[in-house]
């Protein structure tokens, strides 16, 4: 083993496995208290980046200014989201006596489609869009090279799960999300809004994945698919981090998928080593095998009489 | 009157060939007595057969192209070039055509199995695809429907020679390059020895690419190092560009294409590696993604220089193309192809129309290229006769065709050296 590539290797999981540890933290918070399998958070990472690149390119806005207005676009998007589609269907679902995780799995695959599909066609002329304003280099330190790009990534990502981290265990808004994602029938009898608490973990969630994103389109580009291969990363981290875990041990285990993932390519051919990740979720899943009666009731979060039998 | 074009006995009349351009004159918005006379050089030039040129019928031609995903702007560019050809052909006396287009999603199979199958439902003669027949995916149903099919984007590649009534309108990629680019590196790099790959894994395609270049270093100081391969599509190259990084090689070689290479080339530039880099594609859609990483790659691919056109068709074609389908993007060889294929339909047409067949047959359209597999061609040619395209009949790809190397800096390609398939008549420039 060659110890400047197991180095390099090593520096490359770190960025990408804090790429993980981010979205995977977003989604995961959204899974954990409001029960909506989210996958359109695909979508808010993709127009994140569209923003980004859109307001650097188009308009002349600062790299940092751009990112801000990105990642409240897509806490936006992802409000509107649970505004418009999750919490209808949700009430529906309850007024019908209907189990709502299938149906909320269905109507976010139908919100990837569209928004994906949307994407696509609003820039048809273009397949992808360069995000500009920012001043990628490499820096050698030793046998490694680290870019400036991945430097201000790694700090702001863990600078935002360790703030979230804070809020979640040391404000009264933390302990409402937690009360909620607790038990969120019973946060309602001390005084608690849980599709208040809903909007405020898809804005927080929601923007994450729009910093993911637009970091991603940086060192990239921006495009329609973009946001599809980091959604199954979030749910791999999420999965194996548990629904209920606080952030920072979610990042953690997003940082690690990272370096196995890098690790591998040591080991095996490069293009195998997505392949490892999913080798970890089997294994999890083989190892811990999840009852779809548990996951029901983490989800829908209709029945506290089965939850507490 | 006829206008006689030399030996091949072609003709058009001159009535009717004034009537056309003058439609085409007014179309164009220009001065129609330049762009007429323009016409009916190049009608010339072709080989027109006035006689049997189709006047008056209509031809449905089907095109598969990328118009969605990643290669959806190389789609959305190419699509314009047919009907470019469309208006050339009807202004100089042909036929009229139906664009019937079908989006292949960038080479997704599912996709272009589904073009070609509504096209053969259509009962479509002829087709113009793209990226080897969407990756071999359309090639069973080009065969079951016998629709006479054109690759000017793909070509045939290794996996699509031989296939029935499918043939490619461009070299070889990158097989046909790697002896003229093992050439360049002998005479302008003479210290460069190691040589590391990160190509598409595309299986036995990716060994046959290997395999050619291990048999053009033979005899050289060239050895191989890294053989990195990425997935179609990739954006993140760090671990491939590292195992690249620890070959300590002097030359890489990135036989990825489309925006791949654009996705490439941005995290090389920050990689610390500083070796020249070869690929063998040009895609704009790379060119906007890397930006200025892009800057000191070396191209070897076909030859269409829109600065210095060949012949006067080509001459033709640039100006046309400038003016009615983009004044920015400049012409490249994928659309050049495209617009060239679209005449050789039409060639076509004209050959089974003079032997009194139905040119609404695929079938036809097929013998009547394999009777005579050369065409007037944009490449090559000289300021008074255009270039001739040549098919093999054992591979359909195309016998010759001019190539080159060059070298991309800021939005300019620098041509370093000329050569034909196989490396033949290689000839530094500068």
């Amino acid at each position: 083993m060659n110890l400047a590539n197991f180095l390099q290797l090593a520096i490359n999981g770190i960025s990408n496995g804090t790429s993980y540890a981010l979205i995977g933290v977003g989604f995961g918070l959204i899974l954990g208290v409001s029960g909506r399998f989210h996958i359109a958070f695909a979508i808010t990472y993709t127009l994140a980046a569209y923003v980004a690149a859109m307001l650097t390119t188009w308009y002349g806005w600062p790299f940092w200014l751009a990112v801000l207005a990105s990642a409240l676009a897509a806490a936006l998007l992802g409000v509107l989201m649970d505004r418009l589609v999750y919490l209808p269907l949700s009430l529906r679902a309850l007024q019908v006596g209907t189990d709502p995780l299938l149906i909320m799995f269905v109507a976010s695959l139908g919100l990837v489609v569209i928004g994906r599909n949307a994407i696509a066609l609003a820039f048809l002329s273009q397949s992808s869009m360069n995000i500009a304003g920012f001043s990628n280099s490499g820096v050698n330190v030793g046998p490694v090279t680290i870019t400036t790009l991945n430097m201000v990534m790694v700090a702001v990502s863990w600078a935002l799960i360790l703030l979230l981290a804070a809020v979640l265990n040391y404000t009264a808004l933390g302990r409402m999300i937690r009360a909620v994602r607790a038990n969120w029938e019973m946060s309602l009898c001390i005084g608690i809004d849980p599709s208040r608490i809903f909007l405020v973990v898809f804005a927080i969630g929601s923007f994450l994945s729009g910093v993911a994103g637009v970091f991603q389109g940086t060192l990239t580009s921006a495009t329609p698919d973009m946001g599809l291969p980091p959604l199954f990363y979030a749910l791999v981290v999420a999965f194996v981090a548990g629904l209920t875990s606080s952030p920072i041990r979610v990042a953690l285990l997003g940082l690690a998928l990272g370096e196995v993932e890098a690790l591998s390519s040591l080991f095996l051919p490069t293009q195998f080593a997505p392949l490892v990740v999913f080798a970890i979720l089997f294994t999890y899943v083989a190892m811990r095998p999840v009852k779809l009666a548990d996951l029901r009731r983490s989800f829908s979060r209709r029945k506290p009489q089965a939850a507490a039998g | 009157m006829e206008v006689r074009n030399g030996g091949r006995g072609f003709g058009l009349t001159r009535k009717e060939m004034l009537a056309g351009l003058g439609s085409a004159a007014a179309m164009a918005g220009m001065s129609g007595s330049a762009r007429a006379a323009q016409l009916a050089q190049i009608a010339e030039l072709i080989g027109v057969d006035a006689k049997h040129s189709g006047k008056g019928l209509t031809f449905d031609i089907g095109m598969s192209a990328p118009v969605t995903g990643p290669a959806g702007i190389f789609g959305s560019h190419v699509t314009d070039l047919p009907k470019l050809a469309f208006s050339h052909i009807e202004a100089m006396g042909g036929p009229k055509f139906n664009l019937i287009l079908k989006d292949n999603k960038s080479g997704d199979p599912q996709a272009g199995v589904q073009s070609v199958r509504e096209l053969g439902f259509a009962h479509v003669p002829m087709m113009l695809t793209s990226e080897v027949a969407d990756l071999a995916a359309e090639l069973t149903g080009i065969k079951q429907y016998k629709i006479f099919s054109l690759d000017g984007s793909g070509g045939t590649s290794l996996f699509g020679q031989h296939r029935s009534y499918f043939w490619g309108t461009i070299a070889i990629t990158p097989n046909d390059a790697i002896p003229g680019v093992v050439k360049y590196m002998l005479k302008a790099m003479p210290g460069a020895k190691k040589i590391s790959f990160c190509g598409w894994d595309l299986g036995g395609l990716s060994d046959a690419v290997e395999d050619d270049a291990q048999r053009y270093f033979q005899g050289t100081n060239f050895v191989l190092g890294a053989n990195e391969r990425s997935k179609m599509g990739a954006t993140d190259y760090s671990a491939n560009i590292q195992k690249i990084k620890s070959s300590d090689c002097d030359v890489v070689w990135a036989i990825v294409y489309a925006e791949d290479i654009g996705y490439f080339m941005k995290q090389y530039s920050t990689s610390g590696i500083n070796k020249p880099v070869f690929t063998f594609s040009n895609p704009v859609a790379a060119q906007q993604i890397a930006g200025p990483a892009y800057n000191g790659i070396y191209l070897a691919f076909d030859l269409f220089d829109p600065k210095v056109p060949s012949n006067p068709w080509s001459k033709f074609f640039v100006d046309e193309y400038t003016a009615h389908v983009s004044s920015t993007v400049p012409p490249e060889n994928y659309g050049a192809n495209t617009y060239e294929d679209t005449f050789i339909f039409w060639q076509c047409i004209m050959r089974v129309l003079k032997a009194g067949g139905n040119p609404k047959d695929g079938v036809q359209l097929d013998a009547a290229l394999r009777k005579n597999p050369k065409f007037p061609s944009l490449y090559g040619g000289s300021s008074s006769a255009v270039g001739e395209i040549e098919f093999d009949l054992e591979t359909h790809s195309v016998k010759h065709r001019p190539m080159m190397i060059a070298q991309y800096q800021n939005g300019k390609v620098e041509q370093k050296a000329h050569f034909d398939i196989g490396g033949a008549d290689f000839k530094m420039l500068g």
